[in-house]
């Protein structure tokens, strides 16, 4: 093989996704792409046994390594900056729930439960089942991508700061797959470009409610979706039967830096009295419902840390977890 | 206008999709056979309906 002079910028390899319409089956046709800061190498967590055997010297034997990927769980985590394309399926494929009308917000359910995903399962549109992400691989010879199918999307964060981006709305996530992947595949072709319209702190111009005070000053927002799932049994071609989500729970953590300042003062004295109204509304309309581009509103939660963060002034690091009532939604989110 | 609804005899309705849109008591009312009087029906919850062609489309309950 002679010397190739080609190079790569790490800027030419992409991240796509798109649901599948059979679960466990790939598709890449006109997937869409991430805006991602970088496109970091998967998480293939093989099965790999390389110990040394009984035999002659105290060698390892090229007849007893083994590498197998049937089984095992494959992880692509991403980073980036949210867009008014791909953040509303993101959120439909963490939450495993359609958009909602009135408003138009992605919800969970206060008696959430996951669809059922059994690999094979055909007719599926929609945004909450499972889904194919590809890394695509600019290489002139065009056979270098990687591709994975039978995708759920376990965890998503959304995150801002007004000290970071002039408080643009970042995004960071991690797909999971007990399928196999392919390697050395052709990029994909005809993919949806994500927006230019992105996401502020700074729409949230109405309610700025964290841990149940209202006119909260913030500097820093992170909400958290984790949504745990497994990868069950396999079947003839060597990927799982199923997929099982949100078990134990599908859960909703947030945390905030607030100001302190007479509104936020009694942030400890609520963290120690356990209460369960720490909730969020953070919207640019002080009725939810009418709220527009960006919102979130979390009915309950409970603190779970308050730290001072001593910056410019004096501020509060506050964490919180939502919890559902019974009735009504865990969390509304307006993308 | 709040809909009446039943359970079809052959079948019983999962607690996936967060229990079709339902209320946990409806959802246990429905699949012990008894009629339910609902605002509005999920996608996911018509095909366990009887009387299909008199449900309408939920959007908020699309979950």
């Amino acid at each position: 093989m002679a010397l190739d002079g080609q190079a790569l910028s790490p800027k030419e390899f992409l991240l796509a996704f798109k649901p599948e319409t059979t679960i466990g089956t790939i598709n890449v046709a006109t997937m869409n792409l991430l805006n991602v800061d970088a496109v970091s190498s998967p998480s293939l967590n093989l099965s790999q046994v390389l110990d040394v055997r009984n035999g002659v010297g105290r060698t390892a034997k090229v007849a007893d390594a083994f590498t197998d990927e049937k089984g095992t769980r494959k992880e692509i985590a991403f980073s980036g900056t949210a867009d008014s394309t791909t953040l509303p399926i993101l959120l439909q494929a963490v939450t495993t729930t359609a958009v909602g009308s009135s408003p138009a917000s992605y919800d969970i359910a206060y008696n959430w439960t996951p669809p059922e995903i059994e690999i094979g399962t055909g007719s599926i549109s929609d945004n909450v089942h499972t889904f194919t992400v590809a890394i695509s691989h600019p290489e002139a010879g065009n056979d270098h991508s990687m591709v994975f199918k039978g995708c759920v999307l376990t965890s998503l964060s959304i995150n801002g700061s007004m000290g970071t981006e002039s408080g643009r709305i970042k995004v960071s996530g991690t797909w999971a797959t007990g399928s196999q992947g392919t390697f050395g595949q052709a990029k994909p072709t005809s993919t949806t470009a994500y927006s230019s319209t992105n996401y502020s702190l700074t729409q949230w111009t109405a309610e700025t409610t964290i841990a149940g005070i209202e006119d909260c000053v913030i500097s820093d927002f992170a909400l958290n979706i984790e949504n745990p799932s497994e990868f069950l049994g396999f079947n003839a071609s060597g990927d799982p039967q199923a997929v099982v989500r949100g078990v134990p729970e599908i859960a909703v953590n947030c945390d905030a830096t607030v100001k302190a300042d007479n509104n936020t003062s009694g942030l400890h004295n609520a963290l120690k009295a356990g209460g369960t109204s720490a909730s969020l509304e953070l919207t640019n309309h002080s009725t939810f419902s009418s709220a527009t581009g960006f919102g979130i509103k979390m009915a309950n939660g409970v603190l779970t840390s308050v730290d001072f963060n001593e910056a410019n002034a004096m501020f509060y690091n506050v964490s919180i977890k939502g919890l559902a009532s019974t009735s009504g939604d865990l969390i509304q989110i307006i993308a | 206008m709040a809909l009446k609804v039943k359970k079809k005899k052959d079948c019983m309705i999962p607690s996936s999709d967060s229990y079709k849109g339902l209320s946990y008591d409806d959802w246990e009312a429905l699949n012990d056979g008894q009629a339910v009087e609902l605002d509005e029906v999920s996608h996911v919850l018509e095909p366990y309906l009887e009387g299909q062609s008199d449900t309408k489309q939920n959007k908020k309950g699309d979950k």
